[in-house]
């Protein structure tokens, strides 16, 4: 019989593009857990094998170069898109791939500390936008955890570095990952860790490094006249021996790729084999590292701060081993970057610290973070020299710590307006155009007075980013507030039930952990003895579950629909109502009225 | 509350000192335990990190919710067109403003 922990532990996750870990921390010191294999590191893949069985980590990480096409890297760099990305026979949201990710993490975490791991505190890139906020909490529900709190990258990598130092700095963390960027400006003072300003990209990393290399690896083939399959496993190999080559060029002045049998063309078989310098590898990935360093400068020009005022430089992500970083750091700052805690690790560690923190765990230090964006509201203003509408008036700045409560007041443009639309927007830009809308509502009855009424208009943003807003009229009180948690409504065809994707994840789970149980019982002599009757199962009940949500959407819009289309909608329901009641849950006889219903239900919403 | 008040210090307190004071409540009252309480101290701190803004402070006190209501009042006469304005504009233009008119301030650069 298990035994169920009274004090519910909190574990610390960095999901990563490339790398994701999970660490907890106890008696005053981070641990990273490891695997049953003694790993710490799980790669960020997922992979469906041949048989239909869920891969994670490391074997989908192997079947990557046979299986390309049932192989899914990167997935961070998709997170907060509304967009399905196919996985063998079935498709998912970039929330429900990470999803696995993060179930396969807390798996390894359960089994690690023989206890049941329900809450985790899960870092972010500190330049991720609302959006991709809450993909990943979203992420971490789907696996059955309970997000308590998703704290940025390099501010968890600068707690992980505070632990156990002392004396007041000032640190810039550049921290460059797989898919992300970015940089911080944080002040560490009396166990405060204060971010004090940050900004970054949020599609730069080292994945882009390997694209260069690949596009290079291309054009040598392409030379001598050999085209490659985008979607093959030859191009896998490629990208693998990129991967592969920027690694050694970390060490190495110059590293050979040899591929020999990459593929046939045209009925001869092709060989790869050239040689790469660090110089012509620098020289592909320079534009890049100038996009990091000039984030760099507007960090610090958003701290106010000159190069001279930096104390520290922390490195954070696996990417920062390539050595260009490095001197092009150490040449603008004239400071060798710290790097004592191993990069791919220190992000975890700081996750973990904050989840004690947060857990009441004493000791370590005090967290005050920044927001990356402004957000504001659209209004009448001065632009370009021209009084027009749409021009920002932000009321929450870039870089002001969280949480923050601020309000500004509005006037009514005209005599006797009896309301005032808000539209609340997150960007830099004063023309809300280039900005993105995250809200809009409209207050009404204000009082028949003259032009000049005063909206007060208050925002309220807290620790995880969530924004409440609200707009008063400040004579009579009349008030009216919306919370924006947009992520979730921003997916295409609206919000998406969180227990039906975090089931479908478990019956996932539950496949691979039956073809892990076998394996084990049997040799471990591979996937080829998975029954296939599961993935039927599995395949019916996905189908019978996007039924059932499809007669719920139907029942909802039934109102708006005219005679006709409501007679129709009515026997479909009705259809696909028996068919699942009778259990009849053969998919093809099933689809049929559920495409019909989703078309009908399609045009009434559009 | 007067920010001082927030921070348990007197008027003449000077930047080192309210730092360090603004320091030793975030650790009793971090953002993590204590939002609301956190939400306070920073907007005393703040209000007052610098000469500048305490200057600003001691003009306006916490009266300043209807400065902008005033100062417009006397911009509409001289602009065809209302546009908002707020707070923050008018703190940027007296600051600016200030500076134009090489205000010295004793004890700063």
């Amino acid at each position: 019989m298990g035994i169920e922990s009274v004090n519910d532990i909190i574990v610390g996750i960095d999901l990563g593009t490339t790398n994701s870990e999970v660490a907890i921390f106890e008696n005053g010191q981070t641990r990273v857990l490891t695997d049953q294999q003694g790993e710490r590191i799980l790669p960020s893949f997922v992979g469906i094998t041949d048989a239909g069985a869920l891969l994670v980590g490391r074997p989908a990480l192997n079947q990557y170069v046979a299986n390309p096409e049932r192989t899914i890297k990167s997935i961070k760099r998709r997170m907060g898109e509304a967009t399905r990305i196919s996985l063998g026979k079935n498709s998912y949201s970039p929330s429900e791939i990470s999803a696995m990710i993060l179930r396969q993490l807390r798996d390894t975490a359960e089994a690690a500390l023989g206890q049941p791991v329900r809450k985790a505190v899960i870092t972010v890139p500190a330049y991720f936008s609302d959006a991709q906020r809450q993909a990943t909490r979203e992420a971490g529900e789907i696996a059955g955890l309970e997000v308590m709190r998703i704290i940025n990258e390099p501010t968890a990598a600068a707690l992980a570095y505070e632990a156990g130092h002392r004396g007041s700095r000032r640190v810039l963390v550049y921290d460059l990952g797989g898919g992300t960027f970015d940089v911080s400006v944080v002040r560490i003072e009396d166990d405060v860790v204060e971010v004090v300003s940050s900004h970054g990209n949020n599609h730069l990393g080292g994945d882009d490094f390997d694209q260069k290399i690949v596009a290079h690896l291309l054009d040598h083939l392409k030379q001598q006249g050999v085209q490659v399959p985008t979607t093959s496993s030859a191009m896998a190999r490629i990208i693998r021996c990129a991967e592969a080559a920027k690694r050694q060029l970390s060490d190495h002045v110059e590293v050979q790729i040899d591929e020999e049998y990459l593929l046939e063309y045209k009925g001869r078989p092709v060989h790869l084999s050239l040689e790469l310098s660090r110089r012509d590898y620098e020289e592909m990935i320079q534009p890049y590292i100038d996009e990091t360093m000039a984030a760099v400068h507007t960090a610090l020009n958003g701290a106010n701060m000159t190069v001279a005022a930096i104390d520290e430089i922390l490195l954070v992500g696996g990417s920062t081993r390539t050595p260009m970083v490095r001197e092009r750091l150490q040449e603008v700052f004239g400071l060798i970057p710290r790097g004592e805690i191993d990069p791919d690790l220190c992000v975890a560690m700081g996750a973990a610290i904050h989840a004690g923190v947060m857990g009441g765990s004493k000791a370590a230090a005090v967290l005050v973070d920044v927001t990356p964006y402004t957000f504001g509201i659209g209004v009448v203003g001065m632009l370009d020299g021209d009084i027009r509408p749409g021009v920002l008036s932000p009321i929450i700045r870039k870089n002001t710590s969280v949480p923050v409560s601020r309000s500004e007041i509005y006037m009514t443009m005209i005599d006797g307006q009896e309301r005032v639309g808000i539209d609340v927007y997150q960007g830099e830009h004063p023309d809300v155009s280039y900005d993105v809308q995250i809200g809009s509502f409209t207050v009404e009855g204000l009082s028949d007075v003259p032009a000049g009424n005063e909206i007060v208009v208050q925002f309220d943003l807290n620790l995880d980013g969530m924004l409440q807003v609200t707009a008063r009229e400040k004579s009579t009180g009349l008030a009216k507030q919306v919370t924006i948690d947009n992520a979730m409504t921003q997916q295409e065809g609206g919000k998406r039930d969180v227990s039906q994707s975090r089931d479908q994840v478990a019956a996932l789970f539950g496949q691979s952990n039956k073809r892990g149980t076998e394996d084990n019982r049997a040799d471990s002599g591979g996937s080829a003895g998975t029954p296939p009757r599961i993935e039927v199962q599995f395949e019916t009940d996905s189908v019978a579950q996007q039924a059932a949500a499809l007669v719920t959407k139907a029942r909802r819009l039934l109102d708006q629909a005219t005679e006709a289309d409501r007679i129709e909608i009515v026997d479909l329901i009705d259809a696909i109502q028996s068919l699942l009641e009778k259990g009849d849950t053969d998919s093809a006889a099933l689809q049929k009225p559920c495409d019909q219903l989703a078309d009908i239900l399609f045009y009434l919403e559009t | 509350m007067n920010p001082f008040d927030v921070l348990g210090l007197t008027a003449e307190a000077n930047d080192a000192e309210i730092r360090k004071a603004y320091l030793v409540r975030v650790k009793e009252f971090s953002p993590e335990q204590h939002p609301e309480r956190f939400k306070e101290i920073r907007a005393a701190f703040e209000a007052i990190s610098d000469q500048r803004r305490r200057i600003a402070y001691s003009l306006f006190g916490k009266e300043t919710a209807d400065f902008p209501t005033l100062l417009l009042a006397v911009l509409r006469r001289e602009q065809p067109h209302p546009q908002p304005v707020t707070k923050k504009d008018w703190l940027d233009l007296l600051s600016s403003s200030m500076k134009e008119a090489r205000f010295e301030v004793p004890g700063e650069r």
